[in-house]
């Protein structure tokens, strides 16, 4: 597959574990981080605590945060309170040294200095990225078909995006913040592209934030789900706990045109309701499901697994907040 | 996952075992953007890069001739009567391209650099640094070229408007101090106000009105100290920022003064809006 072997380095260690205290390492821990423009609300106390190596998917609907929490983390941005520390560090104290540990591919497709090649702008931030490594960077460049005698400014979104992704990687960081990293690309580059970061992941062990809206695309990459809404956490849970606790479920009412009980707290949204049958995904053990239904004289017609972009999707809708 | 287990309160972080280098410094920054410019303004470079070679070798070559002054050809005529464009395209540049460097420019530009593992306080700094060089090449060449014809009777007029005073080394290190305050005021009001260009009118209005208002109200000494701590007198802002070499008296002291002011609010004024 690579040249590059599964126990290389990430940049500042490859430790998951303290050696000291035998406790796993926060490369994010946030708590009760605000952040308002003028009077809107873009993050009204939130917690948050990543462990070394766990891959986040970070989703919301517009406006709920999520660029703002990327940034926040890398002190592009002031808070207007909290306390948050990455990769040991206080960002509005040393932000340059987090940002050093830091791949970050930003929502905005922009380079300021347009008439530079693609070579010459992975050359410009090689300069500023002690532990940038060529040969990963031209691996990185031929797996993403780069042009490199291409000016910036004559780029399409797509070839833009995958140079920025290659300057937010080449330097192996410890963390990644990756905000919308498949937007702009067709789906041939964008299976190619998540391919390249899975390996990439798998190599490293890099921590990650995956901001994104496409969530089935990037749910094999996670081992955690959280949704931001309205500048709050939502759901900050492990991609397998979600599995194992939330299923879709299709409930009949056993009475002839009688319809279906209105529904109770452990579902998380109503997909659909005809007469008599109801269905939903709901936060509970099948056990748990059928002992209601046989309380409110209904049928379980159907119970099946739901995938993380369903289950997302479900706490995103207006019903998911129950 | 909870975060209650530890507490990021640690004003400067607890490191935990993380060891990230940080970038380059601030010489290396301002190398490295010195190469972007030539990468990014290459025409700028070879024709003012040009004409700054051409203009003294021509003038040194005038002067080192026997034409007669009553006589010039029209290649001389036109290396003097480009030199005061020139200095006036120097001095636009020395203005507006801070105003370049700390807005914005393109959108999500300067996300990119900010989000790079340096201060961006140096950051800045340094491309405003870099961006420098090509202003004080040509203010030299300007200023070496009114060297050589400053002393041919027919251009004294001419060349008394940008190198009075470029007779001496020191007028010529003054021309460039002077440069170098017009830069920094550029970046200053950059920083501070986000554009250049409207503040320096409103700066350079509200002198002009303050000096009617003088004027009108018949208080003769009044105008004359204003025009003179402006204008004309020792420590004159004014003079300092467009017309230090040519007051018949190389103003070393008072270009340097300026320099430091304006150096000092751009600090003061980047540290205030660092994240603006």
């Amino acid at each position: 597959m690579t040249q590059f072997s599964r126990n290389t380095e990430v940049q500042g260690g490859t430790l998951m574990v303290d050696p000291i205290t035998g406790n796993e390492r926060w490369a994010v821990h946030a708590r009760g981080l605000r952040k308002r423009y003028g009077k809107v609300v873009a993050l009204a106390g939130v917690d948050l605590a990543v462990p070394e190596g766990s891959v986040v998917l970070l989703a919301g609907p517009n406006g709920a945060g999520k660029t703002t929490l990327l940034k926040l983390l890398l002190d592009l941005l002031p808070p207007d309170g909290g306390e948050v520390e990455v990769l040991g560090r206080n960002p509005s104290h040393r932000g340059h040294e987090v940002r050093a540990g830091t791949g970050f591919l930003p929502e905005e497709v922009a380079f300021p200095f347009g008439r530079m090649s693609v070579q010459e702008m992975i050359g410009f931030h090689a300069r500023f990225r002690p532990g940038w490594d060529p040969e990963y960077a031209q691996y990185l460049a031929n797996q993403l078909e780069l042009r490199m005698d291409r000016p910036w400014k004559k780029l399409s979104k797509g070839e833009a995006r995958r140079a920025q992704l290659l300057t937010a990687l080449a330097h192996r960081p410890a963390l990644l913040l990756l905000d919308e990293p498949t937007d702009g690309l067709d789906p041939l580059v964008r299976e190619r592209v998540l391919a390249l970061l899975a390996e990439h992941l798998v190599e490293t062990g890099a921590t990650t934030l995956y901001c994104t809206h496409v969530l089935h695309e990037a749910q094999s990459l996670a081992d955690r789900l959280l949704i931001l809404r309205a500048g709050s956490v939502q759901v900050d849970e492990g991609i397998e706990e979600l599995r194992q606790t939330h299923r879709r479920v299709r409930i009949r009412s056993r009475a002839p045109d009688t319809p279906a009980p209105p529904a109770p707290a452990f579902v998380v949204r109503e997909e659909g309701r005809s007469g008599e049958e109801v269905r939903w995904v709901v936060r509970a053990s099948e056990a748990d499901v059928r002992g209601w239904a046989e309380e409110h004289a209904c049928d379980v017609a159907h119970v099946e697994g739901v995938s993380v972009a369903d289950t997302a999707l479900a706490y995103l809708t207006d019903g998911g907040d129950r | 996952m909870s975060p209650d287990s530890t507490s990021p309160a640690h004003p400067h972080g607890t490191d935990a075992g993380w060891d990230l280098p940080s970038g380059p410094g601030f010489l290396a920054l301002v190398r490295l953007h010195l190469r972007t410019l030539w990468i990014e303004l290459p025409v700028g470079w070879v024709v003012l890069g040009g004409l700054a070679i051409l203009l003294p070798v021509s003038a040194a070559l005038h002067a080192a001739s026997n034409i007669d002054p009553a006589d010039p050809s029209v290649a001389w005529l036109a290396v003097a009567w480009l030199l005061i464009p020139l200095h006036f395209l120097t001095i636009a540049v020395a203005f507006l391209w801070p105003d370049g460097v700390w807005r914005e420019v393109p959108p999500g530009g300067r996300l990119v650099l900010d989000a790079l593992p340096v201060g961006r306080r140096a950051h800045r700094m340094a491309r405003v640094t870099a961006g420098l060089g090509l202003p004080l090449v040509m203010a030299f060449s300007v200023l070496l070229t009114a060297v050589f014809l400053d002393s041919d009777p027919l251009f004294g007029a001419v060349v008394a408007w940008v190198g009075g005073a470029s007779g001496s080394p020191a007028g010529i290190l003054a021309g460039l101090l002077s440069l170098t305050a017009a830069y920094l005021l550029g970046s200053a009001l950059a920083i501070r106000f986000g554009r250049v260009i409207l503040p320096l009118s409103l700066l350079v209005g509200g002198l002009v009105i303050l000096l009617l208002i003088v004027d009108g109200a018949g208080w003769v000494a009044g105008e004359m100290a204003l025009q003179r701590w402006l204008f004309v007198g020792h420590w004159a802002p004014g003079r300092t920022l467009v017309l230090a070499a040519s007051a018949g008296s190389a103003d070393l002291a008072p270009a340097l003064l300026w320099c430091l002011i304006f150096l000092g609010l751009c600090i003061w004024w980047a540290g205030r809006h660092d994240r603006a």
